[in-house]
């Protein structure tokens, strides 16, 4: 039986750097299939969909709340097609009443032991229009290895260098930060997967370099230096978000292979300060992740913020606004106030105010976020700064004799497409 | 329970978006025949719909489990002090009104109330 799994495409944002990372969603849910399903993986971001592929089941796979129109769009297709259409992921969860409208059925939760249901379900003509387990979590043990070889490798590597491979050893968040859904998407408890489950995976990635995808690692200080010894021998380097601000939990990240963080920076206060420096005092580099038009900053604290960023040695920055996602805090907040304008989900890519901000008014809000961007990288690019934090992980791989040169057969090829060269 | 307790009198398990199993705070004053509902949001000891996504339902499951007449009843909703250093997690107030038409209430439309003005309502 062939299932035919689609990452529905977004429009990236203008005038940054893209880099098309392989997705982490599909692969963790291919990884719950029975064994006779056959996966047909597409990456709509990286190739286009043959609509006449023979399958007999689609499932449309969407992460980001810009995917969720696209998705649709491909379900409708596959639906006057005589095709039934299955979706899941975490945009789905955030916007099944409507998704629910464009599919024969909808997903919600995670996968990891419901999948036999859904399949003999379908396969008996009897598939649910929702299956709803987002309060229903499974046992954390039964997360496997991921099902990276749906993956077509090579669409996602950029003249010879392949990108990182997505990985997560954690799920569910005790944090119900403002602006994020994490806690409602993946439980409101921390739950780590089990260390020697984890460095099973870790061991069967063929990719050197990895992103830890999970929320934020601060969460279980025990369980966090535990994983970080058991990393340690297996030479990965890796990205992730949040580490626990502790001189002996970042001596073992660094000594697992920590190579960068993306780390909130929320104010000008010498805190942060600070633990940008104890991060680089490790060899750890440092993303800043800000967030621009929040109730409490004016059009000053956005202009002093973007000062104080280029003050205190970031790595890299990214900007982004305010933006409501169905399900946060900060979306309740502005349906009850009234301040969402722009209810096109396109637009929910957190690029473009679509809200009323507090103390400004959208378009200047739009134009300072334009603004941080080229400030911030005035002096020198997005990419000479993306490439000082390669070269920096490339002579760690040197030293440690886990350095894989490029893929010279790669090197005129950039994300599946051919790199055209300006020669003059 | 991280949520501040002052105007919580029980927890209310309803069912959120798709039925989804939610819990909230509930506090319920009778002033006359008026009956004041105070619903608190829980985040983290809420394991469903938050009670905003869910407003008119939630206020119509209220009524129907506590006979409540939709007429008399006013409805608010809380955000709870959550003790946290980030303002968006101060105590807040809002008055909702809702239409009700056929035997359901629809479109809310939330009035934020200051403390002097909730005092006014529930004292």
């Amino acid at each position: 039986m062939i299932f035919k799994l689609i990452y529905p495409k977004w429009a990236k944002l203008e005038g940054q750097t893209t880099f098309t990372l392989p997705p982490h969603g599909p692969v963790v849910m291919a990884a719950s299939l029975p064994d006779y399903v056959t996966v047909s993986f597409t990456d709509e971001n990286v190739e286009d969909i043959n609509f006449d592929d023979p399958c007999d089941f689609v499932g449309i796979s969407m992460m980001l709340t810009v995917q969720a129109k696209r998705g649709w769009a491909i379900a409708d297709e596959y639906r006057k097609r005589g095709k039934k259409v299955i979706f899941g992921g975490i945009c789905t969860m955030l916007h099944a009443e409507e998704t629910m409208e464009h599919a024969d059925s909808v997903f919600l939760g995670e996968s990891e032991g419901r999948m036999e249901e859904v399949f003999s379900d379908f396969l008996k003509g009897q598939l649910k229009p929702l299956y709803n387990y987002l309060n229903e979590q499974p046992p954390i043990e039964l997360v496997g290895p991921a099902r990276r070889d749906i993956l077509k490798r090579e669409l996602y590597n950029h003249k010879g260098v392949q990108m990182v491979d997505l990985f997560h050893a954690s799920r569910g968040c005790r944090f119900s930060c403002y602006p994020c859904a994490v806690s409602y998407l993946g439980g409101r408890c921390f739950r780590p997967r089990p260390i020697d489950k984890v460095v099973e995976e870790l061991e069967g990635i063929e990719n050197n370099r990895l992103f830890i995808v999970d929320n934020s690692l601060a969460q279980n200080k025990e369980w966090e230096m535990e994983l970080f010894k058991a990393m340690i021998p297996l030479k990965k380097k890796w990205i992730s978000h949040t580490i626990e601000d502790d001189p002996k939990v970042l001596d073992l990240a660094a000594q697992a292979g920590a190579w960068y963080v993306y780390q909130a920076v929320f104010d000008t206060s010498d805190y942060i300060k600070e633990r940008i420096k104890r991060y680089h005092d490790y060899g750890i580099g440092v993303e800043g992740t800000i967030l621009l038009g929040l109730d409490n900053q004016s059009e000053d604290d956005i202009k002093r913020l973007i000062d104080f960023l280029l003050e205190i040695d970031l790595d890299l920055a990214e900007f982004t606004v305010l933006t409501p996602f169905p399900h946060t805090k900060v979306y309740d907040d502005m349906i009850r106030q009234n301040r969402i304008f722009d209810k096109d989900w396109n637009n929910f890519n957190a690029g473009k105010v679509v809200y009323q901000p507090a103390q400004m008014s959208p378009e200047r809000l739009q134009e300072l976020y334009n603004y941080a961007w080229d400030t911030f990288y005035k002096d020198e690019t997005q990419e000479a700064k993306m490439f000082r934090l390669f070269s920096k992980v490339v002579l760690r791989e040197m030293e440690d004799n886990t350095y894989r040169p490029r893929n010279r057969g790669l090197v005129n090829k950039s994300f599946g497409k051919d790199v055209v060269r300006n020669m003059k | 329970m991280k949520a501040s307790q002052e105007h919580i009198q029980q927890l209310f398990d309803f069912k959120g978006r798709l039925g989804l199993a939610s819990k909230c705070g509930l506090y319920i004053k009778q002033k006359g025949e008026i009956s004041i509902v105070i619903v608190t949001e829980l985040y983290q000891d809420n394991p469903g719909s938050s009670i905003t996504s869910v407003t008119a339902s939630l206020a119509m499951q209220i009524a129907q489990a506590f006979d409540i007449s939709i007429e008399n009843m006013v409805y608010i909703e809380s955000s709870p002090d959550m003790k946290s250093k980030l303002s968006f997690y101060e105590e807040e107030y809002y008055l909702v009104n809702f239409e009700y038409t056929d035997n359901s209430l629809q479109n809310p439309s939330w009035k934020k109330l200051s403390k002097d003005e909730f005092k006014a309502i529930i004292d």
